[in-house]
Order: C-alpha cells, then structure tokens, then sequence
C-alpha cells in the first residue's frame, strides 16, 4: 500500500506540474502555412478573445521572421474590443524579437479581473517590419502549391485549378470551397482592392467572384479571397484570375501562383474572437497567439472537472487500485509463507 | 533462485491478471474518445462488418472509365471503403463518416489533435486525412470487430466505440496471460517472469494500445502467442501441435497486420532449431520451400487487397527503405515508442527520451551479453528466439519506411523478456527479489509520468482554439 501511495504522489506531481505550461487560450498548430505579412505603420494587426481565468499576465504571438529591417512591436491591450478601454501596453525592442519562427511574449501587470472578459490586442509597428505573424485561417486547408521562389509578373495572373491528370495530385479534393489564398507581395495600404473572378474552366461561365481591400495591406504574405461555398468542387477544373493593384505582385513558382484552398465548415472554439487589421474585422481568421492568465491548482482542477468529468476520477482508482494489487506480487513466494 | 511453479504460480497469475485488468481499465477510462491513432478509420471498417457487409468484392471506383470519373462526386475515403465492402452504398458509408465526425467534433478531437486544425464541422474523412482509409487493411481484425459489435450495431456511435475498444481490453488481458507463460518458459526465476510479466502489462504505450480501437492490439496479441508457442518448442515441448499451431496463428496474423510477417521468421527458426538435430536438414529444406511459397501467398494477398504495404515499383522500394534506414525514422519510432499522445501530435521532453533510451541500452546490452554468458535462470535459446524477433520487427519498420512504435507492437513480449533479463539477470539470486522491486518502481514511476504528467493533460488540459 505504501508503494502505491508513493506512486499515486508522483502521478499527483507529475499532474501539477503543468500548472505552470497551461495556456488560457492556445491556438495550435503543427503546421504553420500562412503568415500575414509585414506590418504597416498605422495599420496594427490585432485580434480579440475571451480569456477564461483572471489574472490574465501575457500573452505569446507566434511571429515569423521574412527577410527586411526588424523594428520594435508595440503592443496594446484593450478591454471589450478594438475600440474598448485601453488597459496594459508592451514593447518588445527589435534586438528581442525571435531570430526564426517562435513566440514573441508581451508581458505586463496582471490583470486581476480578467475572467470571463473579451479582450483584443494589438501588434503596431512604426513602419514595415521583418516580423509577420502567423494566422490560421478556419477551414480546412489543402495546398495547392506552398510558399514559391518568385514574384509573378503582372497585375492581372491567371490560371487554372486542375484535377489528376493533368496534376501529378488535384488541385480541388474536396467539395465545399469557400476561400482561395494567394500568396501575396507589396500591397500597399493606400492601394485599391484586389479581385478574384473563379470561372468554370470548360464553360467559361463566371461562378464567384471576391474582393479585398482596399486598405488592407499585405506584403510577403497571403491574401484571402472568400466567396459563397461552392458545393461541387471536388477533382473539378476552375479557371482562377486574379487582379492586384499597381505595385502589387502574386508570389509562385514555374508552374503558378503558390495557393491554399480552403473547405469545409469554419466552427472554432468560442474562445477566440477573429483577427483585425486597423480595428477592421479580418473576417474567419486568427493569428496565432496564445494568452497566459492564473496558474493556480484550482484553475487546473477545474479544467480537468470541465474537460475530464467524472471518468478521469475512477481512473484514478482503478489505477490506484492496479498497483495495490501489483504490489502483492512484489512479496515472497506464496509457499514461502506457509 | 525459485522458479513460479505450484500454487504460487496460480497465484501470480490471478494477482497479475487483476492487476493488469484494473490498470487496462484505467487507461480505458483515461483516453479521451477517438484519441487512438486512426481509431475513426478503423472504427467505420468494422462497423461495416458489423452490418454485415462482407470485407471483400466491393465496387471499385470509375475513375474515367466511360467518361465517368467517381472521384468528383464522392470522396476517395468514400470510394476506397466501397472498393473493400460487399454491398454497402455511398450514402450508408457518407453517412456513418458524418456521424462519426460528428461525435469527434462534440468529444473535441480537433482541439487536441494539433495536426488536425481547430475547425469542427467537417463532411468526410478526406477533410481529416486525404486519401487514407482503414480498408485498405486486411480483413481479419474487423470481421472479429465486426462480430463483436454486432450486439450494439444500431446503438450511437460512442457506445460503438467504448464496446469496440472493450475487444482491446480483452485482447491486452489474454496479451498479458500469455506473456506470464512465455516469462515462465524463459526464466526459471521466479523474479525474472514477474518482471516480465509487469513490463509487459505496465508498458505504458501497450497498456493504452489495450484502449483504444486498433489493429495493432490483435497483432500484438497475436505476436506474444506465436513467440510463446515457439517459445515451448525450443524449451523442448516437442508435441507436434505446438508449431502447427503457431503457424496458423502467423497465417491468421497476416489477414491482421502485415507486421506480423515477423512471426513467420520466429516459426521457421523455430521449426529449424527446435526439433532433433537429425532432421534439421530436412528441416531447412522444408523450410524454405514452405516459406517461399507462404511468402508469394502473401505477397499476392496483399497485392489484390490494395495494400499499402507494396510499394508501387523498384525506385519507390528503395526510397522507402533509404526513409526507413534513416535516424529521422528511428527517432520517430522511439519517441512514439516511449510515449506520443494526441495522435503523435505531443511529445515527453527530449530527456524523458534520451534517459529512456540510456535505459534500453543498458538493458539491452546487458540481455545480449547473457546470450553469450550463463546466466541462472534465463534460456539461452528462448533469450535468442526473443533478440530474432526483434531484429525482424525492426527490418520491418525499415522495409516499411515508417516509424510508429505501435508497428514494434508484435515483438513487444520479446522486449519484455530482453528488458527483464537486461535488468534483473547480472543480480544474484538473492538479490533478485530485491531487484523486482526497485525494477518494479522504476516502472511504476514511468507509467505514472506517461499517464499522469501526459496522456491525462495533453487530452484534458491543453487543448487548441
């Protein structure tokens, strides 16, 4: 019994030990795909969420370096929404900032009350900067062609989305497509909107059509063209043009445009609130970030109450109870004792 | 040195089967619905069985045929699950994938797997994982399944689960039985077999296997009885039976899991070194002619069952054995070896992996010094048969080009055996009991960070937004 009890405390330890390692809201991903893009001087990027325990102390976003001058990232933190109190501020110096793809932490003064409350932050830089942060875009995603080596020439680029063969693999797998992502150079904030015309690639006919912008700034990263779900996209043939405004320029490789086809449903967890750009709601998007608020063991347990339910009590019995009866056969033979 | 035999056998069997039953129920308390890797796959192959279409003589896809490519109208998951089953119609398989990622999205798979991305509402199983399916496997693990849902086929989709992965629970217990008779075959110390016995049973990555829906638990089940038979031939059992029997399991073994293609090698050096020296050459002759042809029986099975397991030509063979000759992959099956949770998608940090495999090592070294050096209470043949089967697992894994550590399932009573030897053997007799313990707490200790500091926060406490 003894020897299960010690056991049982070192389970109980090993349990409370991530007291420390739990974020109040994660996005996670294993994969980053997209990234924003540069931030614009007087166009911060942002985005809102609920945080579930008080104390609310930092918060990680996840940040990738691409290339150009690193310059400090203001950050602000305001209560309700874009628009809301403004209640902590954070500067991280551009000699901090991560030096690959990792967490860039804004920390400041705990907010005690923060439970159960919308916040949004802010990242704001004085100009274009060498750090874009990641976004997940909510839907399901399939690349067609991942991050190119070029930018294409023109301001008008068209193509086509094809099933195999022609295509080693399809460009269209599944059904529902609701967003095209173009991977994007040098669209300027005073720069008009780009568009996206998605026609039948047999008929001609013209099936959806999106826009972007204007005042939506995207440099060295990937814009996102959502329209109407089409339902019967699978293994098809589409016909893609895509029109950028002066200066801009779609990055790809010898065979296109690099693009990310988005499916299926866009339910995410009631915990994070979308991204903005300017105040402006960056609609069905988040970037990656994750806030820190209390650690305490309560705030554990009550997740693990929430989450767990009652099955993860009895299997702690029944394990406690599995090493009680594997401790017996630690004991003498049984003819030893008679 | 007192070997398990009489009542106290009796005894530490009943002591180690309750043990193992109340620690396989904790796991299957544990783990999170559709946390086990693939568990929607496999669960959607069976309860097709379970409605009784037969896993054989599906439809296969047009894919241009006529002008008609079926691909644009359902997905190739939906496709490859009509290929496979008799009779079943694209709407009853759409369906059962709609219900089953329902229940995934309400019990927050995607949340806590992080490869999956965050967004709950998905149509098919493509949306999940392009291209795979569970039916591409063969037959044998579902049509059990499939017979074994059968009392709960019109139930909800979660009791399907739970009572499917109830047959895993069952298939650990028998795993765990037949390990303590393979212990006693190997060791006459009583300390050794027991400590075979718990590493085996406590094994933390094996336990779970015992909850969760997964072909791999009947062939790591399958994988201790053909050891265990083969095991008894070498000790001396020369009843003809005894092989006959371990080889119809290695038969019924490749209708599960082609990594059990490993036990058709233990069988033969079984068949080779276990009989009278007189008729080895006999033997060896019979050997390889038998072995050539259950080899292209196997092969060709595999070929018209679209396995994956084939590579398509020559380049793609050897591209897969360079993936699988490589320290990426090996890195990957000892990490998911010692523990991965939420599909893989977690780790343990780097020094619970390096410590665990300084441990192995040491262990293993050690075991395989005792093939060369007398130590009491250990067979020296049943030690060797246990290191074969092992070094076969691992071709395997190499052949496959993939490193998952539940693919080392089949020679996971092997491992039990080289670690209880590698640890406890070099003591003396009298320290030996004492050396359970220590060994025992060892594991006690690993399996409680594994569920403890692991499994239970990665499903429970961290999840994505």
């Amino acid at each position: 019994m003894l020897r299960a009890i010690v056991i049982g405390v070192v389970g109980l330890l090993a349990l409370f030990s991530w007291r420390e390692e739990l974020p109040d809201v994660e996005i996670r991903l294993q994969q980053r795909t997209t990234q924003a893009g540069r931030i614009f001087g007087g166009h911060p990027l942002g985005q809102s969420f609920r945080c579930e325990h008080g104390g609310l102390r930092a918060l990680d976003v996840a940040l990738a370096p691409i290339g150009g001058e690193a310059r400090a990232i203001d950050f602000e933190l305001r209560r309700g929404g874009p628009g809301g109190e403004l209640v902590r501020r954070a500067r991280i110096e551009a000699a901090a900032l991560p030096a690959s793809d990792g967490w860039a932490r804004f920390e400041f003064e705990p907010l005690a009350d923060s439970a159960g409350q919308d916040f949004h932050f802010a990242l704001a830089c004085e100009d274009r900067n060498a750090h874009s942060p990641w976004v997940r875009y909510r839907g399901v995603p399939y690349a067609v062609r991942s991050w190119g080596d070029r930018a294409l020439e023109g301001s008008v680029v068209e193509g086509e989305l094809l099933p195999a063969p022609p295509r080693a693999q399809t460009d269209l797998h599944h059904g529902d497509l609701h967003t095209l992502a173009f991977a994007t150079n040098y669209v300027h904030p005073q720069a008009g909107a780009m568009k996206l015309t998605l026609s039948d690639a047999l008929t001609g006919e013209v099936l959806r059509t999106s826009s972007v912008g204007p005042g939506i700034p995207c440099d060295t990263g990937w814009t996102f063209f959502h329209f109407e779900t089409l339902a019967d996209t699978r293994w098809r043939a589409l016909r893609f043009k895509v029109e950028l405004p002066t200066g801009a320029s779609l990055i790809g490789n010898a065979e296109g445009p690099s693009i990310v086809a988005y499916h299926g449903g866009s339910q995410v967890s009631g915990d994070v609130l979308g991204a903005t750009c300017a105040g402006a709601a960056l609609p069905q998007r988040d970037l990656v970030f994750r806030a820190w608020s209390s650690s305490t063991r309560s705030a554990l347990l009550a997740r693990l109450r929430e989450r767990g339910g009652e099955r993860i009590l009895w299997a702690a019995l029944a394990w406690f109870m599995a090493l009680v009866v594997a401790s017996r056969l630690l004991g003498r033979p049984v003819e030893g004792r008679e | 040195m007192a070997a398990l035999e009489g009542a106290d056998r009796r005894r530490v069997r009943r002591l180690v089967l309750v043990a193992a039953l109340l620690h396989g129920l904790a796991y299957l308390l544990a783990v999170a619905p559709w946390m086990g890797e693939d568990e929607p796959w496999h669960l959607e192959y069976a309860t097709h069985v379970a409605a009784l279409h037969r896993p054989w003589g599906g439809e296969a896809a047009k894919l241009g045929e006529g002008g008609v490519d079926e691909r644009r109208e359902w997905p190739t998951s939906q496709l490859q699950v009509r290929r496979r089953m008799a009779g079943v119609s694209e709407e009853e398989i759409a369906q059962r994938q709609r219900e089953i990622l329902a229940s995934m999205g309400e019990h927050a798979y995607f949340r806590r797997v992080d490869w999956a991305g965050a967004v709950s509402d998905r149509t098919d199983f493509d949306q999940v994982e392009p291209f795979f399916t569970a039916t591409s496997q063969p037959p044998g693990y579902y049509t059990l399944l499939g017979l074994w849902l059968l009392p709960v086929r019109h139930a909800a989709i979660e009791t399907q689960l739970l009572w499917a992965r109830g047959l895993s629970l069952l298939l650990y217990l028998a795993s765990v039985w037949i390990v303590l008779e393979l212990a006693c075959c190997a060791f006459s110390d009583r300390s050794l077999a027991i400590a075979a016995a718990l590493a085996f049973a406590w094994f933390p990555m094996n336990a779970r296997l015992g909850a969760v829906v997964n072909n791999d638990a009947l062939a790591r089940t399958l994988g201790a009885a053909v050891l265990m038979l083969c095991a008894r031939r070498i000790a001396g059992d020369t009843a003809r039976g005894t092989l006959v029997l371990a080889a119809a399991l290695v038969a019924l073994g490749l209708l599960v899991k082609s990594t059990v293609m490993s036990l058709a090698g233990v069988v033969a050096l079984a068949w080779l070194f276990g009989g009278e020296r007189s008729a080895r050459w006999r033997n060896v002759l019979f050997g390889v002619a038998g072995g050539a042809v259950i080899v292209g029986a196997v092969l060709w099975l595999w070929h018209v069952q679209h396995s994956p397991v084939l590579p398509r030509n020559v380049d793609a063979f050897l591209a897969r054995v360079q993936r699988g000759a490589s320290l990426e992959t090996f890195g990957e099956l000892w990490r998911t070896f010692v523990g991965g949770f939420n599909w893989y998608s977690r780790e343990f940090s780097p020094t619970t992996y390096a410590v665990a495999l300084a441990l192995a090592g040491v262990a293993t070294l050690s075991a395989f010094s005792a093939l060369f050096h007398t130590r009491r209470g250990v067979s020296r043949p049943v030690l060797a048969l246990c290191f074969a089967l092992i070094a076969l697992q691992v071709l395997l894994v190499v052949l496959r080009g993939e490193g998952q550590g539940r693919y080392l399932m089949p020679a996971m009573a092997a491992l039990a055996i080289v670690f209880a030897t590698g640890l406890l053997a070099p003591l003396s007799n009298f320290r030996r009991p004492a050396g359970l313990k220590l060994f025992a707490m060892l594991l006690f200790i690993y399996d409680a960070l594994f569920l403890w500091g692991g499994l239970v926060p990665n499903e429970c406490l961290l999840w994505g937004s």
